[in-house]
Protein backbone atom coordinates (compact mmCIF):
# COMPACT_ATOMS: atom_id res chain seq x y z
CA UNK A 1 0.00 0.00 0.00
CA UNK A 2 1.46 3.32 -1.02
CA UNK A 3 0.06 5.02 2.03
CA UNK A 4 1.94 2.62 4.27
CA UNK A 5 5.22 3.23 2.49
CA UNK A 6 4.66 6.95 2.60
CA UNK A 7 4.02 6.81 6.34
CA UNK A 8 7.16 4.79 7.03
CA UNK A 9 9.20 7.04 4.79
CA UNK A 10 8.10 10.19 6.61
CA UNK A 11 7.72 8.97 10.17
CA UNK A 12 10.69 6.68 10.74
CA UNK A 13 13.20 9.51 10.88
CA UNK A 14 11.50 10.91 13.99
CA UNK A 15 11.75 7.69 15.94
CA UNK A 16 14.91 8.64 17.87
CA UNK A 17 13.18 11.75 19.17
CA UNK A 18 9.99 9.90 20.03
CA UNK A 19 11.97 7.21 21.80
CA UNK A 20 13.93 9.82 23.79
CA UNK A 21 10.65 11.49 24.76
CA UNK A 22 9.12 8.17 25.73
CA UNK A 23 12.14 7.34 27.90
CA UNK A 24 11.98 10.65 29.72
CA UNK A 25 8.28 10.21 30.34
CA UNK A 26 8.17 6.55 31.37
CA UNK A 27 11.69 6.49 32.86
CA UNK A 28 11.83 2.87 31.84
CA UNK A 29 13.15 1.36 28.58
CA UNK A 30 10.58 -1.45 28.35
CA UNK A 31 7.65 0.95 28.80
CA UNK A 32 9.29 3.44 26.44
CA UNK A 33 9.52 0.79 23.72
CA UNK A 34 5.87 -0.15 24.16
CA UNK A 35 4.87 3.49 24.08
CA UNK A 36 6.78 4.21 20.88
CA UNK A 37 5.39 1.14 19.18
CA UNK A 38 1.84 1.99 20.17
CA UNK A 39 2.36 5.57 19.02
CA UNK A 40 3.54 4.47 15.59
CA UNK A 41 0.70 2.02 15.14
CA UNK A 42 -1.88 4.62 16.15
CA UNK A 43 -0.23 7.21 13.94
CA UNK A 44 -0.27 4.83 11.01
CA UNK A 45 -3.95 4.03 11.51
CA UNK A 46 -4.76 7.72 11.79
CA UNK A 47 -2.41 8.81 9.04
CA UNK A 48 -5.27 9.77 6.75
CA UNK A 49 -6.08 12.51 9.26
CA UNK A 50 -2.61 13.98 9.06
CA UNK A 51 -2.40 17.05 6.93
CA UNK A 52 0.69 16.80 4.79
CA UNK A 53 2.84 19.87 4.96
CA UNK A 54 2.12 20.36 8.65
CA UNK A 55 4.57 19.28 11.30
CA UNK A 56 4.62 15.49 11.37
CA UNK A 57 6.94 15.32 14.35
CA UNK A 58 4.55 17.50 16.40
CA UNK A 59 1.67 15.30 15.31
CA UNK A 60 3.55 12.18 16.42
CA UNK A 61 4.40 13.76 19.76
CA UNK A 62 0.76 14.61 20.29
CA UNK A 63 -0.13 10.95 19.83
CA UNK A 64 2.75 9.93 22.09
CA UNK A 65 1.73 12.22 24.95
CA UNK A 66 -1.94 11.28 24.67
CA UNK A 67 -1.07 7.61 24.67
CA UNK A 68 1.23 8.11 27.61
CA UNK A 69 -1.42 9.98 29.58
CA UNK A 70 -4.08 7.39 28.89
CA UNK A 71 -1.90 4.41 29.62
CA UNK A 72 0.42 5.41 32.36
CA UNK A 73 -1.40 8.10 34.23
CA UNK A 74 -4.63 6.38 35.13
CA UNK A 75 -3.77 5.98 38.79
CA UNK A 76 -2.92 9.60 39.20
CA UNK A 77 -5.62 11.59 40.95
CA UNK A 78 -4.41 15.08 41.46
CA UNK A 79 -2.33 17.34 39.29
CA UNK A 80 1.25 17.45 40.44
CA UNK A 81 1.76 21.20 40.19
CA UNK A 82 1.96 21.39 43.95
CA UNK A 83 4.88 18.95 44.00
CA UNK A 84 7.13 21.57 42.51
CA UNK A 85 8.82 23.88 44.99
CA UNK A 86 9.08 27.48 43.95
CA UNK A 87 12.61 28.27 42.83
CA UNK A 88 14.14 31.66 42.17
CA UNK A 89 14.68 32.83 38.59
CA UNK A 90 17.97 32.01 36.85
CA UNK A 91 18.87 29.63 39.63
CA UNK A 92 21.88 28.12 37.90
CA UNK A 93 23.32 31.28 36.41
CA UNK A 94 23.30 32.95 39.79
CA UNK A 95 25.41 30.14 41.16
CA UNK A 96 27.52 29.01 38.22
CA UNK A 97 27.55 32.01 35.92
CA UNK A 98 30.94 33.60 35.50
CA UNK A 99 32.86 30.93 37.37
CA UNK A 100 33.86 28.99 34.26
CA UNK A 101 37.12 30.81 33.77
CA UNK A 102 37.99 30.91 37.43
CA UNK A 103 37.38 27.31 38.38
CA UNK A 104 37.72 25.15 35.33
CA UNK A 105 40.55 24.88 32.89
CA UNK A 106 38.48 25.72 29.95
CA UNK A 107 38.84 24.86 26.36
CA UNK A 108 36.07 25.75 23.98
CA UNK A 109 34.54 22.33 24.40
CA UNK A 110 35.13 21.98 28.08
CA UNK A 111 32.87 24.42 29.82
CA UNK A 112 31.31 23.89 33.19
CA UNK A 113 27.96 23.01 31.68
CA UNK A 114 29.59 20.38 29.50
CA UNK A 115 30.86 18.66 32.61
CA UNK A 116 27.39 17.42 33.43
CA UNK A 117 27.11 13.82 32.30
CA UNK A 118 24.34 12.64 30.01
CA UNK A 119 22.87 10.70 32.90
CA UNK A 120 22.82 13.70 35.20
CA UNK A 121 20.97 15.81 32.70
CA UNK A 122 18.51 12.99 31.99
CA UNK A 123 17.90 12.30 35.67
CA UNK A 124 17.48 16.02 36.37
CA UNK A 125 14.86 16.28 33.66
CA UNK A 126 13.16 13.10 34.80
CA UNK A 127 12.98 14.44 38.33
CA UNK A 128 10.47 17.10 37.26
CA UNK A 129 6.79 16.47 37.88
CA UNK A 130 5.21 15.09 34.75
CA UNK A 131 3.37 18.16 33.45
CA UNK A 132 6.49 20.30 33.73
CA UNK A 133 8.71 17.57 32.35
CA UNK A 134 6.64 17.32 29.19
CA UNK A 135 6.71 21.05 28.56
CA UNK A 136 10.46 21.36 29.14
CA UNK A 137 11.17 18.28 27.05
CA UNK A 138 9.15 19.57 24.12
CA UNK A 139 10.71 23.04 24.25
CA UNK A 140 14.29 22.52 25.34
CA UNK A 141 15.08 19.08 23.98
CA UNK A 142 12.88 18.99 20.89
CA UNK A 143 12.75 22.71 20.14
CA UNK A 144 9.02 22.97 19.51
CA UNK A 145 7.42 26.42 19.40
CA UNK A 146 4.97 27.48 22.12
CA UNK A 147 2.08 27.09 19.73
CA UNK A 148 3.11 23.56 18.80
CA UNK A 149 3.52 22.61 22.46
CA UNK A 150 0.09 24.05 23.19
CA UNK A 151 -1.35 21.83 20.47
CA UNK A 152 0.59 18.74 21.49
CA UNK A 153 -0.46 19.04 25.14
CA UNK A 154 -3.84 20.56 24.39
CA UNK A 155 -3.36 23.47 26.77
CA UNK A 156 -3.38 27.26 26.26
CA UNK A 157 -0.15 29.01 25.29
CA UNK A 158 -0.13 30.89 28.60
CA UNK A 159 -0.08 27.56 30.42
CA UNK A 160 2.79 26.39 28.22
CA UNK A 161 4.77 29.45 29.21
CA UNK A 162 4.12 29.14 32.91
CA UNK A 163 4.96 25.44 32.91
CA UNK A 164 8.18 26.18 31.06
CA UNK A 165 9.02 28.95 33.46
CA UNK A 166 8.60 26.82 36.56
CA UNK A 167 9.91 23.64 35.01
CA UNK A 168 13.13 25.24 33.79
CA UNK A 169 13.86 26.71 37.18
CA UNK A 170 13.34 23.34 38.83
CA UNK A 171 15.55 21.67 36.23
CA UNK A 172 18.30 24.18 36.94
CA UNK A 173 18.04 23.50 40.64
CA UNK A 174 18.32 19.76 40.07
CA UNK A 175 21.41 20.29 37.91
CA UNK A 176 22.96 22.51 40.53
CA UNK A 177 22.52 19.81 43.14
CA UNK A 178 24.48 17.43 40.88
CA UNK A 179 27.23 20.02 40.45
CA UNK A 180 27.54 20.41 44.20
CA UNK A 181 27.36 16.67 44.84
CA UNK A 182 30.15 15.98 42.40
CA UNK A 183 32.31 18.79 43.70
CA UNK A 184 32.20 20.72 40.44
CA UNK A 185 31.30 23.72 42.54
CA UNK A 186 31.21 24.43 46.22
CA UNK A 187 27.99 25.57 47.71
CA UNK A 188 28.74 29.02 49.09
CA UNK A 189 28.20 29.27 52.84
CA UNK A 190 25.62 31.97 52.33
CA UNK A 191 23.64 30.07 49.74
CA UNK A 192 20.46 29.70 51.65
CA UNK A 193 18.54 26.78 50.27
CA UNK A 194 15.34 28.73 50.30
CA UNK A 195 12.59 29.47 47.89
CA UNK A 196 12.59 33.21 48.41
CA UNK A 197 13.74 35.77 45.91
CA UNK A 198 16.98 37.36 47.02
CA UNK A 199 16.39 40.91 48.22
CA UNK A 200 19.16 42.29 46.03
CA UNK A 201 17.23 42.08 42.77
CA UNK A 202 15.74 45.12 41.07
CA UNK B 1 23.52 54.50 26.46
CA UNK B 2 24.78 57.34 28.67
CA UNK B 3 21.69 57.33 30.77
CA UNK B 4 22.23 54.74 33.53
CA UNK B 5 18.54 54.69 34.44
CA UNK B 6 17.59 53.88 30.91
CA UNK B 7 20.33 51.30 30.68
CA UNK B 8 19.18 49.59 33.84
CA UNK B 9 15.64 49.43 32.53
CA UNK B 10 16.85 47.78 29.34
CA UNK B 11 18.84 45.19 31.30
CA UNK B 12 15.77 44.26 33.25
CA UNK B 13 13.74 44.02 30.08
CA UNK B 14 16.44 41.86 28.50
CA UNK B 15 16.35 39.45 31.41
CA UNK B 16 12.58 39.34 31.45
CA UNK B 17 12.59 38.40 27.78
CA UNK B 18 15.56 36.03 27.97
CA UNK B 19 13.62 32.81 27.52
CA UNK B 20 11.17 34.17 24.99
CA UNK B 21 14.20 35.37 23.05
CA UNK B 22 15.94 31.99 23.21
CA UNK B 23 12.67 30.28 22.40
CA UNK B 24 12.45 32.37 19.23
CA UNK B 25 9.07 33.70 20.28
CA UNK B 26 9.70 37.46 20.22
CA UNK B 27 8.50 39.81 17.54
CA UNK B 28 11.15 40.91 15.06
CA UNK B 29 11.20 44.43 16.53
CA UNK B 30 11.57 43.27 20.10
CA UNK B 31 14.21 40.77 19.13
CA UNK B 32 16.18 43.45 17.35
CA UNK B 33 15.79 45.79 20.33
CA UNK B 34 17.34 43.18 22.59
CA UNK B 35 20.05 42.28 20.15
CA UNK B 36 21.13 45.92 20.06
CA UNK B 37 21.21 45.94 23.85
CA UNK B 38 23.29 42.76 23.97
CA UNK B 39 25.84 44.28 21.62
CA UNK B 40 26.41 46.96 24.22
CA UNK B 41 25.94 45.16 27.49
CA UNK B 42 28.43 42.50 28.49
CA UNK B 43 26.72 41.32 31.68
CA UNK B 44 23.48 40.66 29.81
CA UNK B 45 25.34 39.03 26.94
CA UNK B 46 27.14 36.71 29.32
CA UNK B 47 23.89 35.73 30.94
CA UNK B 48 22.29 35.08 27.55
CA UNK B 49 25.27 32.98 26.49
CA UNK B 50 25.07 30.93 29.65
CA UNK B 51 21.39 30.14 29.19
CA UNK B 52 21.87 29.43 25.49
CA UNK B 53 24.69 27.04 26.22
CA UNK B 54 22.67 25.35 28.94
CA UNK B 55 19.91 24.80 26.40
CA UNK B 56 22.33 23.18 23.98
CA UNK B 57 23.77 20.97 26.72
CA UNK B 58 20.31 19.82 27.80
CA UNK B 59 19.17 18.94 24.31
CA UNK B 60 22.45 17.28 23.35
CA UNK B 61 22.67 15.16 26.48
CA UNK B 62 19.09 13.96 26.31
CA UNK B 63 19.47 12.40 22.87
CA UNK B 64 18.81 8.70 22.42
CA UNK B 65 19.19 6.27 19.60
CA UNK B 66 16.22 3.98 19.19
CA UNK B 67 17.34 0.33 19.48
CA UNK B 68 17.51 -1.34 16.09
CA UNK B 69 15.37 -4.24 17.36
CA UNK B 70 12.57 -1.80 18.18
CA UNK B 71 12.83 -0.18 14.78
CA UNK B 72 12.60 -3.59 13.09
CA UNK B 73 9.73 -4.62 15.33
CA UNK B 74 7.75 -1.49 14.50
CA UNK B 75 8.40 -1.86 10.79
CA UNK B 76 7.19 -5.45 10.97
CA UNK B 77 4.11 -4.38 12.94
CA UNK B 78 3.36 -1.75 10.31
CA UNK B 79 3.63 -4.37 7.58
CA UNK B 80 1.02 -6.45 9.34
CA UNK B 81 -1.22 -3.54 10.27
Amino acid sequence: MADKERFAELAMEHMDSLYAGALRMTRNPADAEDLVQETYLKAYRGFAGFEEGTNLKAWLFRILTNTYINRYRQQKRRPDETDLADVEDFYLYRRLGGIDEARISKSAEDTLLELFTDDEVKVALESLPETFRMAVLLADVEGFAYKEIAEILDIPIGTVMSRLHRGRKALQKALYEFAVERGLVERPADDVVSTEEPATRG
Amino acid sequence: MDDPEHEHGTCQEALEELYTFLDGELTVEKREHIRVHLDDCNPCLEHYDFEAELRIVISKKCREAVPQELKDKILRALEEA
